[in-house]
């Protein structure tokens, strides 16, 4: 059981992590392969994610508000780790940031060669040679 | 001030970048304002070069938050040691020389996108000099996956079979960059900290389990398929053919060699010392891995009748070079990998340049467009047979010296496949060059005039292959000063 | 190609699992992730900086290096995607012609369910973008998270009502430039903290125009200046991804 409750996450996210790396490679649909990537992406963003996590800590924000201060002593294992959080901030931007950029690549594809499936564009490629 | 110079060397091309987008789509105004932008950027890395080496390494915190000794970093830390003001300068002086090259170009192939394909064009520069001097490990993904951005939008400017490629590139580039990324989390959650001097110090202590070994795998793996090693290298020559020819004359010199310069921090940085000693194995099978690469890639070009994918192809060969003398047990193959580093990156502008100049004086870039190349412009003529004698290692260009040094470590290594295989891409770099030059210099035509920017670009091309000559006299010196003290430290 | 890549997928898969053998426990309070740097992250952000959200000051405060560089991707993205997409058509695609022929705004369907639901949400949910910025401080939120919301109440109007009618009200040469503005303000703050003699970034050097602030207050009001500079680019580059992808370029119609 322990072994389940410790490890678990990381099975996960290999699972998750296979499965968009197989959409990415095998894939013949673009649109498909730019899914499986985008899996691929987010399989790693959770394992980020859980590198962070602390048995019994809150989330990384103090409780101060109007009227009263921060809390009398801030110990590291009441909060989970923030730092995993930020770079994660910065990996889902870029993630969205690639999607974007290969989804109007694909939008250009689709109107010079009227489909979006690799093989058929590889043999009008080679047709027009 | 001159304590700000690291810095000031990021951020100068990324403002330019940035006011580019919002410039009026004026090329001539557009020339000026790049060319200067470039020249700056270019004194900026100089004094770097020369505080460096006056002061010794430079390490910069931005944002000001500087630990007390003893206790580990905060935020994000800058170094610049004496290879990467070098490296800094080298992205600078290729810039500038490929912007220059590239302007000829600008009206057939940009037209009135150039405000924002300049933006791409700097905020590239940015990334890559933000690449050779960051000290923080996810920093560094940060700037690879910005100059893998800019290029995306560089390459897929060449319309039509550009597409494609850059969807291959896509794909594969952000796999490898996923990769990259893993790596440095299964060194994060081991660690705890992003720092590489830090890192450094904890893994030089530490005992090499699975963790630590399957995050130099995946770092290793990830750069590999941003340097375009075989068989990793499928996106390479088509993205590099296809795409207009001022972004390969900025991508193509530096892209790949970045991230070999990556994988040499790696290596040296972070798990310095204990390839020899503790992992022969994976020394043994990147080795081999490399030396395929080099024959793969020539054989490659030897097939092709496109001149810009013949050199395409190269840089496959090239990478493999570098991959493999940074993994060769003894030390002098760093430091050829890192001096073939320099080299190569110069010898890949130049080639870039020479196909410009093709295309102005002949009007195209196939084989069988080539006859009276030599009549109608005997510069690009003479710049192709220096960059010719660098590639196959002919005295006095820097590809002699590198190659000598890359033989001497394979051979102290015993690593002799790895010797033969170098010496046979030698041979195929000649037959290459020399049917290349037969068709260009053998078969004769009539009409022999050249339009002034053909000239100018030969003039370029020459200029270039010349400073290959200059790095060969002067390699011994450069690899003293700049080369030799990193990998030995 | 399908056997390769399963074989490729495992061999990744079984090396990763492999490789997490000698991982800490998950949720262990005491493994080296959670206890190097990231305690001194936790014990002297809200000293240093006053801003309760952990995660908010070392974006914006210790790690804004990277943040900087993240706008720039945002910016990036949204450049490339303008290049890609503004091109004129190959001859290929010309003969294919898969352009549509102009739509007349009268001969769109027009939902006026729709456009009601729309016209009450757009206020709160832009309302809401502002607060998740200025609230970046105390509750989960910042500068990223804000220009999304903003972009997405823009793109709202867009689906709502006719593209070129959003468009006439937010033409692209007005959110062209605030994409470079927000990135170039971001710079500009680090730039100015350079000129007054501190680390670029470092706020610091902010102290010499708002005299009289106290050391962390400065820096505290430095990250909500720095989230001000990323929400605008985010939003503004949201709306322009959704125009040129949408309309394929031609900014004509939309969904």
């Amino acid at each position: 059981m322990n072994f389940i409750e410790s490890s678990f996450i990381y099975w996960f996210f290999v699972i998750l992590l296979m499965i968009g790396l197989y959409g990415a490679i095998a894939k013949v649909n673009l649109v498909k392969k730019l899914i499986g990537l985008t899996i691929f992406q987010t399989a790693i963003i959770l394992f980020y994610v859980s590198i962070g996590q602390k048995k019994g800590a809150g989330i990384p924000i103090l409780d101060v508000g109007h009227g009263h201060g921060p809390p009398p002593e801030i110990t590291a294992a009441q909060y989970i780790n923030p730092l995993p959080h930020v770079l994660m901030l910065t990996a889902i931007v870029v993630g969205v940031a690639t999607v974007g950029v290969a989804l109007a690549v694909i939008q250009r594809l689709y109107a010079e060669y009227g489909t979006v499936e690799e093989d058929e564009i590889l043999e009008m490629i080679v047709t027009r040679e | 001030m001159s304590d700000q110079l690291i810095i000031l060397v990021v951020i100068w091309p990324l403002l330019a970048g940035v006011f580019s987008a919002l410039m009026p789509a004026d090329h001539k105004k557009l020339a000026l304002w790049g060319l200067l932008n470039l020249a700056v950027t270019n004194l900026l890395s100089l004094g770097l070069v020369r505080k460096v080496l006056l002061e010794g390494t430079i390490h910069y915190q931005v944002s000001g938050w500087v630990p007390p000794a003893g206790s580990p970093h905060l935020g994000i830390e800058l170094k610049a040691s004496v290879l990467s003001a070098l490296l800094s300068w080298l992205i600078g002086a290729v810039a500038l020389l490929g912007f220059i090259g590239g302007r000829s170009t600008w009206k057939t192939q940009i037209g009135e996108r150039l405000p924002h394909f300049m933006a791409l064009l700097f905020l590239l520069v940015a990334a890559f000099q933000g690449l050779s001097l960051s000290n923080d490990a996810f920093n560094l993904y940060v700037m690879l996956e910005i100059s893998s951005l800019a290029t995306y939008g560089l390459i897929a400017f060449g319309g039509g079979r550009a597409y494609l490629a850059t969807f291959h590139y896509i794909v594969m580039g952000t796999i490898g960059a996923s990769f990259y990324l893993i790596g440095v989390g299964y060194l994060y959650i081991k660690t705890g900290t992003l720092n590489i001097g830090d890192l450094a110090q904890i893994l030089s202590q530490v005992e090499l389990t699975p963790a630590y070994l399957l995050a130099l795998g995946f770092l290793t793996t990830g750069l590999l398929l941003k340097m375009a090693v075989f068989p990793l290298h499928l996106w390479l020559p088509n993205a590099y053919t296809y795409a207009p020819a001022s972004a390969s004359l900025l991508v193509a010199p530096l892209s790949t060699k970045l991230a070999v310069f990556l994988l040499f921090r790696v290596v040296n940085d972070l798990f310095a010392g204990r390839i020899a000693g503790e992992l022969p194995q994976w020394s043994f099978f990147l080795v081999v891995v490399a030396s395929v690469g080099i024959l793969f890639g020539t054989s490659l070009a030897l097939a092709q009748r496109d001149l810009k994918k013949i050199f395409s192809c190269l840089i496959v060969a090239e990478a493999g070079y570098m991959l493999g003398g940074l993994w060769l047990t003894d030390q002098r193959g760093t430091v050829g990998a890192l001096f073939h580093l320099v080299n190569d990156a110069v010898a890949t502008l130049a080639l870039f340049l020479v196909v410009v100049a093709v295309v102005k004086s002949v009007g195209g870039r196939n084989l069988n467009e080539l006859p009276g190349l030599f009549q109608k412009s005997p510069l690009t003529a003479a710049a192709l047979i220096l960059v010719a004698f660098n590639l196959i290692g002919v005295p006095p260009t820097s590809g002699f010296f590198s190659k000598a040094t890359l033989l001497t470590g394979a051979v102290a290594s015993g690593r002799y496949e790895f010797v033969a295989a170098l010496l046979l891409a030698s041979l195929g770099n000649l037959v290459i060059f020399f049917r290349v030059i037969e068709i260009a210099y053998f078969d004769k035509v009539e009409d022999t005039k050249v339009s002034k920017d053909g000239q100018l670009a030969g003039a370029l091309a020459l200029m270039t292959a010349l400073l290959l000559v200059a790095l060969g006299l002067f390699s011994q010196s450069i690899m003293d000063i700049f080369i030799r003290p990193e990998v030995f430290s | 190609m399908k056997r390769f890549a399963l074989l490729f997928t495992f061999l990744v898969g079984g090396l990763l699992l492999w490789g997490s053998t000698d991982f800490p426990d998950w949720n262990d309070p005491e493994s080296p992730a959670s206890t190097y740097v990231s305690n001194l992250y936790i014990t002297q952000a809200y000293e240093k900086t006053h801003v309760p959200n952990l995660v908010s000051a070392i974006l914006a405060d210790y790690r804004n290096y990277d943040t900087m560089f993240e706008t720039t991707v945002v910016f990036t993205a949204g450049t490339a995607i303008f290049l890609i997409l503004r091109l004129p058509l190959g001859p290929l695609a010309r003969r294919r012609n898969t352009e549509h022929p102009e739509a007349e705004p009268q001969t769109l369907p027009r939902d006026p369910i729709l456009e009601m639901a729309c016209r009450v949400l757009f206020p709160p949910t832009h309302l809401f973008g502002l607060y998740v910025l200025t609230h970046g401080h105390y509750s989960p939120g910042g500068g990223f998270q804000a220009g999304v919301i903003l972009g997405a109440s823009f793109i709202l109007l867009a689906i709502a009502f006719d593209l070129r009618a959003t468009l006439s009200r937010l033409p692209e040469g007005l959110f062209k430039p605030l994409t470079a503005l927000g990135v170039a303000f971001y710079v500009g703050i680090g730039v100015v903290c350079l000129l007054l003699g501190k680390n670029f970034l470092d706020y610091e050097g902010l102290r010499a125009i708002f005299s009289g602030i106290s050391p962390q207050m400065i820096r505290s009001h430095g990250i909500l200046l720095v989230e001000c500079g990323v929400t605008v680019t985010v939003s503004a580059v949201i709306f322009a991804i959704y125009t040129n992808l949408v309309s394929r370029g031609n900014h004509r119609e939309g969904l």
